[in-house]
C-alpha cells in the first residue's frame, strides 16, 4: 500500500527486519507442494533396480519377466540411456550401470508400469548377476600402490592431490619450544533431510522433458539430463517446487536423469519417488576425513603449522575437487601462523560418493585445528579465548596462501561476544573462564568453545554468477506499485526467497509482501547458480540489488512498468584465482563469514553419556537481512553441528553394504537432545561488496559446533576424542585409556 | 508391500473366531508400530491382518483384588504406553512399568504403541519387559477354547519366540501391585533421549528392610539387550538378597551380573561396551535403591 510512502524513511525499512518468511503461510497450512505431491492424469510410476553390490562386474542382466509383466510400460537399461553418464564436475558416473558398480546405491535398470505396486512387482523380477570385484573400503590402503582400482586405467586410487607452502614449516618447528602432534578422524555422515528424492517428469506443451524436482542447481541439472539425453539444453526443462531440504545432498543428480529418461523413451508422465532406505543409501555423503596435525609454538606463539589431510571421495568424483581444495584452505584455521605447509589429498574407494555437504570441506578441519588450538592454550597455560585472540584474523591479514584476507574481519569480535556470553570475563589482557558449580547428579560439566570460518561463493577464479530480472509496475507518478522476481534460485529451505524479496523490496521502495518471488523454472527464471556456499544472500542479493538499480533507472514520465535483467559476476567485483601448483600460493575465496559458538556439556563419567546442555553462537553475518531467520538457520546448524559432534556416523559393514538404513539406525538428534539454552548473537562487520554489507551464514552455523562440544567433553571428563562421533561408547573407551594409562603410571595426557 | 486380507474386529469374540479359523496366516494388529515396520521391510509377510484396535474392553486398566490395597493390576492387552505412563493406577502400584514405559520411542509413539504388542514383539530390547519379568506379570491368554495364563518368566522360549499360540490373542496382562516397601528403577542406556531403542536397560525392584535400612530383603532384577531374550539376574538377586547393600555386596552383584548376560555387537553398541555397562547399571542401581531414602 502507498500509505507509507510519503512518511520519512527509515535508512531501510525491509533490510535487517525479521519479515516473516514469504513462505511461511503457505508451509504452514501445508499447501506448499513438494516434488512429491506433484502428478499427472495418466501418469505411470518408475522404480529403480538398485545394484546392492559395492563392487562387481555385471555378467548378466535378464529384464524379460519383468518387461513381460500385463502393465509394465517399459524397463529400461544402460542400452537405452544416448550418453550414459552424468557428474558435476567430471562425468564420471553411469546413469544406469553397464559394466562396472562400484558402490552399493547404483542404479542398474529403471522400470516404469501403470501403478507402483505394478512397478515394485516388476523390478523385482529383473535379475542381474555379478561377479564380484575386490573391494577397497580404506582410504588409506586404497593408497597402496598395489590396491585394487575403483576406476580401471587410472594410474592409482588418488583422485587428486594439493599442497600448500608458506614460509619454512621445518625450520619453525626445529626451532619450535613447543610441538603438539595428533591425529583427528571425521566419519562419513548422511545429509538427512526431510524429504527423500521424488520427481514428475512429462513432457510439456512445447515437446520439452520435463522434470519437477528438487534440484539445488537447477540449470546445472538440465546440463546434465541434456547431455545424458543427447539432446540440446533448450529441449530439458526442470521446474523446482519447494523442497525438503538439502544441505548439498541435492546438488548432484539423483533422479533427475532417470526421470527424464523414463519420460524420454515412454512419452507418458511419469512419477518416481524414493523410499528413506532407497534415499539414505543411494545419495552421496560427506567426505570422511583423517587429519595428521603437527604444530609448533615459539615463546608462547604459534609458529608452525604442518597439516596433512586424507580424504575419501567415494566411487565417483562428484564435487570432490572443490570440497577438498575448500578443506585445504582452511586447514589452519583463521589464524596468523607464519609458517605452514598442507598437503590433502583424495582418494577413490568402493564406499558411496562424497559430495557437497554444509560446509563443502570447511567442516572437517575445524573439528581438528579447534581441537589442536586449545591443547596449545592447555600447554601454555592460557585461557583458550585469550590465546585465540592473540593468533586471530584481523584487517588485511594474510592466508597461508599468501594473499590478504577479504575485507570485513569479524572474527575476534563473534570470540569476544560468544566468550562473554558463555559466562567469560575480561581481566585487562587476560580472559577468565567461569566456575561451573557442580551438577547435583554427579555428571561432570565442562565447557568449551571453537572458532571457524568459511567462504561465501565458489572459489579458486570460478565465476560465481548469478542473473535476476525484475519486472516492476509503476504507478501514475511512475513509484513502484508492486514488483516480480525472476531467479531461478532454489529455496531448499533456507529462505533465499525471502532474503531475496527484502534485497528486492529494499531497492524499489516496496513493502516486502508487494514482491513476488516466482518459482524455479529454468525456461522463465534465469540461472542464479546453485543453492549451495552460503552464496545466494551475497551474490543473488548482489544480482537483485543491481537489477532493481537498473529498472528504478529506467523510469519516466508516462512509463507503466520498467524491466531490468543483471548478471553478477564474482570475479568482476572479487577476482579469485586457483592454487599455484607447487606453493598453493592464490586468492581462494571472494569473503569470509566467521562464527564462535561455545558449549556447555555434562559428561556421564561411567556410561560415557554427553548432553549438551547450553549453546551460545555467535556469527559474522555483515549485515543481518533477516534477524529472525539467522535466528532459525542457527538453531539448524547447530542441530546438524551437534549430530556430528556425538551422534551421526553413517555405518558400512564389512562387505560394503550400508548398516544404517534408516532413521531408526542413522540416528540424529531429537529435539530433546537439543540444548535447552541457546543464545544467538549477530555481528555486523560489513563487506563493503556484500547487498547491504551482508555475506553469509548458512553453512558457518554449523561448523564450529562439534569442535566447541569437543572442546568441551576435555573440559568436563580430561579426555581428548579425536574421532567423530563422540557417542558414548567412544567417550567410555577415551576415559578406560585415560585411567588405564594414569594406572599404569605414566599419567593422563595433560 | 505384499497384498493381505484386513478384518477389522467388531468385537471380542468376533477377533476370537477369526483367529480360531485363521489364526496359523493372520498377523494381530494393535498399535501397528512394529508390526506396520516389519510388513513394509518384508520381515513379515502375513496373509492376513487381523486388526484389533476397536476392541475398547482391552484398553482399560483394572485394579484387581478387593481391599484398599489392590493385589494386582490387570492392563488391557490394548493399553497405551502413554495410559501407563499417566494412570494413576499404575504409577501409584506399578511403578516400575510406569518408568520402563516412558522411555519407550515418543509420544507418537507411546500414544500408539501397547503393551500387548511389545511383550508379542518380544524383542530382546522392549522396555516393558524387563520391568514385567521383574515384577512377575501374568500374561492372560484368550481363544475360543477359553483363558490361558503364562507367567512371564515362562513366556520367551528363544528370541523374537514367544508361548503365544497362533488361535490366541493376547487379552490381559495381570502385574502384582508393588508392596508400600518396595523401591524401583529403571535403568536405560540410550543413544539418545528419546526414540532410543536401549543399548541395555535393567530394571530393579528391592524389597528392604524397615528394621535395618540397608538390608535388602527380596530383589527381582531384570535385563534388557543383554541376551537373546530380556532376562532375570538371578545371580544378582541371590547376591544381594539378605545382605546389606553395601560396597562388598555390590562389588558381588557387580560380579554376578556379568556372568549373567551374553551381550551382542550391533549397530548400536559393541558387546564390550555392553559388558561394561551392566556393571555400571548394576551399581548405579544398587546405589541409588540402596540409599536410606527411597
Ligand atoms: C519409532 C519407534 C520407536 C520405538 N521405540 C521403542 C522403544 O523405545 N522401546 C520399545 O520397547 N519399543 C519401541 N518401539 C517398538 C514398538 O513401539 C513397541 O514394541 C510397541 O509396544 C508395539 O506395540 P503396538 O501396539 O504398536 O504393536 P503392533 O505393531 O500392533 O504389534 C506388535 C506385535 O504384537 C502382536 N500383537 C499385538 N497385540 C496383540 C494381541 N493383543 N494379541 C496377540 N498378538 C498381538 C502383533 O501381531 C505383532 O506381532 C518403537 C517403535 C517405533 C516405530
Amino acid at each position: 500500500m502507498s500509505e507509507t510512502r510519503s512518511e520519512a524513511r527509515p535508512e531501510t525499512r525491509s533490510v535487517g527486519r525479521s519479515v516473516s518468511r514469504v513462505d511461511a503461510l503457505e508451509k504452514v497450512l501445508g499447501r506448499a507442494r513438494y516434488p512429491a505431491d506433484f502428478s499427472k492424469p495418466g501418469m505411470c510410476h518408475a522404480k529403480v533396480v538398485w545394484t546392492g553390490e559395492p563392487h562387481a562386474r555385471i555378467t548378466g542382466l535378464d529384464t524379460s519377466a519383468a518387461a513381460a509383466l500385463p502393465g509394465v510400460v517399459a524397463v529400461l537399461t544402460s542400452r537405452d540411456v544416448p550418453r550414459n553418464e552424468f557428474g558435476l564436475i567430471e562425468s564420471d558416473q553411469q546413469v544406469l550401470a553397464a559394466d562396472v558398480v562400484r558402490w552399493t546405491g547404483e542404479a542398474v535398470a529403471v522400470v516404469i508400469a501403470q501403478t507402483e505396486e505394478l512397478a515394485e512387482q516388476a523390478r523385482d523380477l529383473v535379475r542381474v548377476t555379478y561377479e564380484p570385484l575386490p573391494l577397497v573400503l580404506d582410504p588409506i590402503r586404497a593408497m597402496a600402490p598395489d590396491a585394487p582400482l575403483i576406476h580401471a586405467g587410472q594410474a592409482s586410487n588418488v583422485m587428486a592431490r594439493w599442497k600448500v607452502r608458506h614460509g619454512d614449516v621445518e625450520a619453525a618447528l626445529a626451532e619450535a619450544d613447543l610441538v603438539i602432534e595428533a591425529e583427528y578422524h571425521v566419519p562419513l555422515v548422511e545429509h538427512a533431510y526431510l524429504q527423500p528424492e521424488a520427481g514428475l517428469g512429462y513432457i510439456d506443451e512445447e515437446g520439452r522433458v520435463t522434470v519437477v524436482v528438487a534440484g539445488q542447481w537447477p540449470h546445472d541439472d538440465v546440463r546434465q539430463i541434456a547431455n545424458a539425453l543427447a539432446l540440446p539444453p533448450e529441449r530439458v526443462r526442470e521446474i523446482v517446487p519447494y523442497i525438503g531440504g538439502a544441505f548439498g545432498g541435492r546438488e548432484d543428480i539423483s533422479l533427475q536423469i532417470m526421470v527424464a529418461l523414463a519420460v524420454f523413451r515412454t512419452q507418458v508422465p511419469v512419477k518416481m519417488v524414493w523410499t528413506r532406505e532407497e534415499s539414505m543409501r543411494c545419495h552421496g555423503k560427506r567426505h570422511p576425513f583423517t587429519m595428521r596435525y603437527r604444530w609448533g609454538a615459539k615463546g608462547g606463539r604459534l609458529t608452525a603449522a604442518k597439516v596433512e589431510l586424507i580424504a575419501d571421495a567415494g566411487a565417483y568424483s562428484s564435487s570432490s575437487k572443490a570440497v577438498v581444495p575448500g578443506a585445504v584452505s582452511v586447514a589452519t584455521g583463521p589464524y596468523e601462523i607464519p609458517n605452514v605447509s598442507i598437503d590433502a589429498c583424495v582418494v577413490h574407494t568402493n564406499n558411496p560418493p562424497t559430495m557437497a555437504m554444509r560446509g563443502f570441506g570447511t567442516a572437517q578441519p575445524p573439528v581438528a585445528y579447534e581441537q589442536h588450538i586449545d591443547k596449545f592454550a592447555r600447554a601454555l597455560g592460557e585461557d583458550p579465548v585469550s590465546f585465540r585472540l592473540r593468533h586471530l584474523w584481523d584487517e588485511g591479514s594474510i592466508q597461508p596462501t599468501g594473499s590478504p584476507v577479504p575485507p570485513g574481519v569479524g572474527v575476534k569480535e563473534t570470540l569476544r561476544r560468544a566468550a562473554s556470553a558463555a559466562g567469560w570475563r575480561q581481566d585487562g589482557d587476560r580472559w577468565v573462564r567461569p566456575d561451573l558449580p557442580p551438577l547435583p547428579d554427579g555428571r561432570r560439566r565442562g565447557l568449551g568453545l571453537a572458532t571457524a570460518f568459511k567462504n561465501i561463493g565458489y572459489s579458486f577464479g570460478f565465476h560465481d554468477r548469478s542473473t535476476a530480472r525484475v519486472t516492476v509496475a509503476l504507478d501514475e507518478r511512475g513509484e513502484p506499485e508492486r514488483a516480480e522476481l525472476f531467479i531461478a534460485a532454489a529455496e531448499v529451505g533456507m529462505g533465499v526467497h525471502t532474503v531475496l524479496a527484502q534485497v528486492a523490496a529494499e531497492g524499489l521502495g516496496l513493502a516486502v509482501e508487494r514482491v513476488k518471488v516466482h518459482g524455479v523454472d529454468t525456461t522463465r527464471t534465469p540461472n542464479a547458480g546453485s543453492s549451495s556456499a552460503s552464496r545466494h544472500t551475497f551474490i543473488s542479493g548482489n544480482a537483485v540489488m543491481e537489477a532493481c538499480r537498473l529498472a528504478m533507472a529506467q523510469r519516466a514520465p508516462g512509463k507503466r512498468q520498467v524491466e531490468a535483467e543483471y548478471t553478477f559476476d564474482s570475479q568482476r567485483v572479487r577476482p579469485t584465482t586457483d592454487f599455484d601448483p607447487e606453493t598453493g600460493a592464490c586468492n581462494p575465496h571472494i569473503t569470509y563469514g566467521y562464527v564462535t559458538q561455545a558449549a556447555e556439556v555434562a559428561v556421564d563419567p561411567v556410561t560415557g553419556a554427553v548432553e549438551v546442555l547450553r549453546m551460545v553462537a555467535a556469527q559474522d553475518v555483515g549485515k543481518a537481512i533477516n534477524p529472525l531467520m539467522i535466528e532459525g538457520q542457527v538453531g539448524g546448524g547447530l542441530h546438524m553441528g551437534l549430530g556430528y559432534a556425538i551422534m551421526e556416523e553413517f555405518k558400512l559393514r564389512e562387505d560394503g553394504r550400508v548398516r544404517t538404513r534408516n532413521f531408526s539406525e542413522y540416528l540424529v538428534p531429537t529435539t530433546l537432545d537439543m540444548p535447552a539454552d541457546l543464545t544467538c548473537i549477530n555481528v555486523e562487520v560489513p563487506d563493503p561488496a556484500g547487498p547491504y554489507g551482508a555475506k553469509g551464514l548458512g553453512e558457518h552455523v554449523m561448523i564450529p559446533t562439534a569442535p566447541a562440544v569437543l572442546n568441551a567433553i576435555r573440559d568436563a571428563v580430561g579426555v581428548d576424542v579425536g574421532e567423530l562421533p563422540a557417542g558414548p561408547e567412544r567417550v567410555w573407551r577415551a576415559m578406560e585409556a585415560a585411567r588405564a594409562s594414569a594406572a599404569s603410571g605414566k599419567g593422563v595426557a595433560r | 508391500m505384499n497384498p493381505f486380507e484386513l478384518h477389522i474386529a467388531a468385537s471380542l469374540p468376533d477377533a476370537l473366531d477369526y483367529l480360531a479359523r485363521y489364526g496359523q496366516e493372520t498377523a494381530v494388529l494393535a498399535g501397528g508400530t512394529d508390526l506396520v515396520i516389519r510388513i513394509r521391510s518384508g520381515r513379515e509377510i502375513p496373509a492376513r491382518v487381523l486388526d484389533i484396535s476397536r476392541l475398547k474392553e482391552l484398553r482399560v486398566i483394572r485394579e484387581e483384588g478387593t481391599d484398599a490395597n489392590p493385589a494386582a493390576l490387570r492392563l488391557g492387552a490394548l493399553v497405551t504406553h502413554a495410559q501407563v505412563v499417566e494412570s494413576a493406577a499404575t504409577r501409584a502400584h506399578t511403578p516400575l512399568l510406569a518408568e520402563a514405559c516412558a522411555t519407550i520411542g515418543s509420544p507418537q509413539i507411546r500414544n500408539l504403541g501397547t503393551i500387548g504388542g511389545n511383550c508379542i514383539t518380544a524383542s530382546r530390547a522392549g522396555d516393558a519387559l524387563p520391568a514385567l519379568l521383574a515384577m512377575d506379570a501374568e500374561l492372560v491368554f484368550l481363544s475360543k477354547a477359553g483363558e490361558r495364563r503364562v507367567r512371564m518368566a515362562d513366556f520367551f522360549t528363544g528370541p523374537r519366540t514367544t508361548a503365544r499360540r497362533r488361535d490366541e490373542l493376547l487379552g490381559h496382562i495381570v502385574v502384582p501391585a508393588r508392596a508400600a516397601d518396595e523401591r524401583s528403577c529403571y535403568l536405560k542406556l540410550g543413544q539418545r533421549k528419546a526414540l532410543a531403542i536401549s543399548v541395555i536397560s535393567v530394571a530393579f525392584q528391592l524389597k528392604m528392610d524397615a528394621a535395618a535400612p540397608r538390608r535388602c530383603l527380596t530383589a527381582a532384577i531384570a535385563f534388557g539387550n543383554l541376551a537373546p531374550t530380556v532376562i532375570r539376574a538371578r545371580k544378582v538377586e541371590e547376591a544381594v538378597m539378605g545382605r546389606d547393600l553395601d560396597e562388598a555386596t555390590i562389588a558381588q552383584a557387580v560380579e554376578a551380573a556379568v556372568g549373567e548376560v551374553s551381550p551382542r555387537d550391533d549397530v548400536r553398541a559393541s558387546a564390550e561396551y555392553r559388558l561394561a555397562m551392566v556393571r555400571a547399571l548394576v551399581r548405579r542401581g544398587l546405589e541409588r535403591l540402596g540409599g536410606a531414602a527411597s
